[in-house]
């Protein structure tokens, strides 16, 4: 009984500990550096340096396509009086890769944190100071929804947009889906090209909505994240400069 | 012994009652879910605004019908705006006998129609549980003023169609809502909008 009981407040702890983030991931614009991205990877099989490598490989990558990124492609629907259906998408997205090399040479591993979840990785420039403040663990309990989940920020300098996932088993797979939510709907944010067909006889009505996208998207930002543990959905903050 | 007997009876007759209890009731709609904003659509005159709601067992793809579908009825609204704008420029320059002319810009209304979203704003969102699915409650943002400048983007580089508007009252209006804009957007940046 008592042992029963001791394995069941590990297993609480485990998972109340697992809600622990350092505060430049849920937090990134308090990093105030530039060239700097936060990555999430699985978190390390065996040996943990393996595990940051990996993250700093990655997210070096990430910040390659941040940095100038084409996206191209677009997807349909069709309206019809039994719903909404998908027909199909299809998206393309062009980077340098040299770049990725680059930034592999000059950036460095400024700070990782590592559960049973997941591995973080913060990469930056060697002159970029990261404050204790900012390297601090935060719970997601303490934190209240945003005010950018419902409603974007009102800056006309910035093109924001928000990017949310619902939770997958491996928590990671949701924040990298969240994240490239959020730099999608950038891009639809800057150009999108609308094309609509509406049909309507005596009986039904149908619409088939296409959209295209064709556009390069500069030096993206992300700003902050958050998750809505009641309705278990991740959100992701994210900017482009004007 | 007999209290462990005791046990087990209960434990079995209170299980009985479970199984019994009838079946679950439907998932339901939280309707106090609905966004003030959706059901009072904001309005602006400088802004076109268009709300959609959709449905999906997929988070994003909810979001992604409902945001396809308010920027699609942003289009239908342009699309009217500059119908009527082409009307005008019919009545007061008489295009309407010149069919080569008239062709020519109803090419550039077509375009500026499919194109001119640029700047299109997510600006309220909601995503709640409905039984099984996700709902996700979009408001799309949309400055007039873009199209308004794409329009007269596109009569200005056709010489012919440039020539024979830019005297009427119809293109002096334009121009004067468009200059409103980009002096709007030179507030906003804080830079000087290139001539």
């Amino acid at each position: 009984m008592k042992s029963t009981f001791l394995f069941l407040i590990l297993l609480g702890t485990q998972k109340i500990c697992a809600q622990d983030y350092p505060r430049w991931f849920l937090f990134p614009r308090d990093v105030r550096c530039v060239n700097t991205v936060t990555m999430i990877t699985q978190p390390p099989t065996y040996y943990r340096d393996s595990a940051i490598s990996q993250g700093f490989r990655f997210g070096c990558d990430l910040l390659a396509r941040y940095t100038m990124m084409q996206i191209s492609g677009g997807q349909t629907f069709w309206a019809t009086e039994a719903g909404v259906h998908s027909m199909g998408a299809k998206y393309e997205q062009t980077y340098d890769t040299a770049l990725t090399e680059f930034y592999q040479s000059t950036l460095k591993v400024l700070d990782s944190y590592i559960d049973k979840q997941k591995t973080l990785v913060l990469i930056g420039d060697s002159n970029c100071i990261v404050h204790d403040d900012v390297r601090k663990r935060i719970r997601l309990d303490g934190i209240k929804q945003p005010s950018w989940v419902e409603e974007l920020p009102g800056d006309n300098h910035y093109f924001y947009a928000v990017g949310f996932s619902e939770e997958f088993y491996y928590e990671i797979s949701s924040w990298q889906i969240a994240e490239k939510n959020a730099y999608m709907s950038l891009a639809r944010s800057l150009q999108v090209k609308m094309q609509s067909m509406q049909k309507r006889d005596a009986v039904e009505a149908q619409d088939i909505r296409n959209e295209e996208m064709n556009v390069t998207l500069t030096n993206i930002e992300i700003l902050e994240r958050w998750k809505d543990r009641k309705k278990k959905a991740f959100y992701i903050l994210a900017r482009m400069k004007k | 012994m007999r209290t462990y007997s005791s046990l087990l009876v209960a434990a079995f007759f209170a299980l009985l009652l479970i199984g019994c209890g009838g079946s679950q009731p439907l998932p339901q709609t939280d309707t106090g879910d609905v966004p003030e904003w959706y059901s009072n659509v904001p309005g602006d005159p400088n802004y076109l605004y268009a709300v959609n709601t959709s449905t999906s067992k997929d988070m994003q793809l909810a979001v992604d019908k409902a945001l396809q579908a308010a920027r699609t009825e942003v289009g239908r609204q342009v699309e009217v705006k500059i119908n009527a704008l082409q009307k005008r420029f019919q009545e007061e320059t008489g295009i309407g006998d010149d069919a080569q002319l008239l062709d020519q810009f109803t090419a550039a209304s077509k375009t500026v129609v499919s194109t001119s979203l640029s700047g299109s704003k997510e600006k309220q969102k909601k995503i709640v549980k409905d039984g099984n699915n996700w709902r996700a409650y979009v408001l799309i943002e949309y400055p007039l003023g873009a199209a308004q400048e794409a329009l007269r983007e596109q009569i200005k580089k056709n010489e012919q169609l440039y020539t024979r508007f830019r005297a009427s009252q119809t293109y002096k209006e334009l121009d004067d809502e468009v200059q409103k804009y980009e002096d709007y957007k030179k507030g906003q940046s804080g830079t000087p909008t290139p001539q």
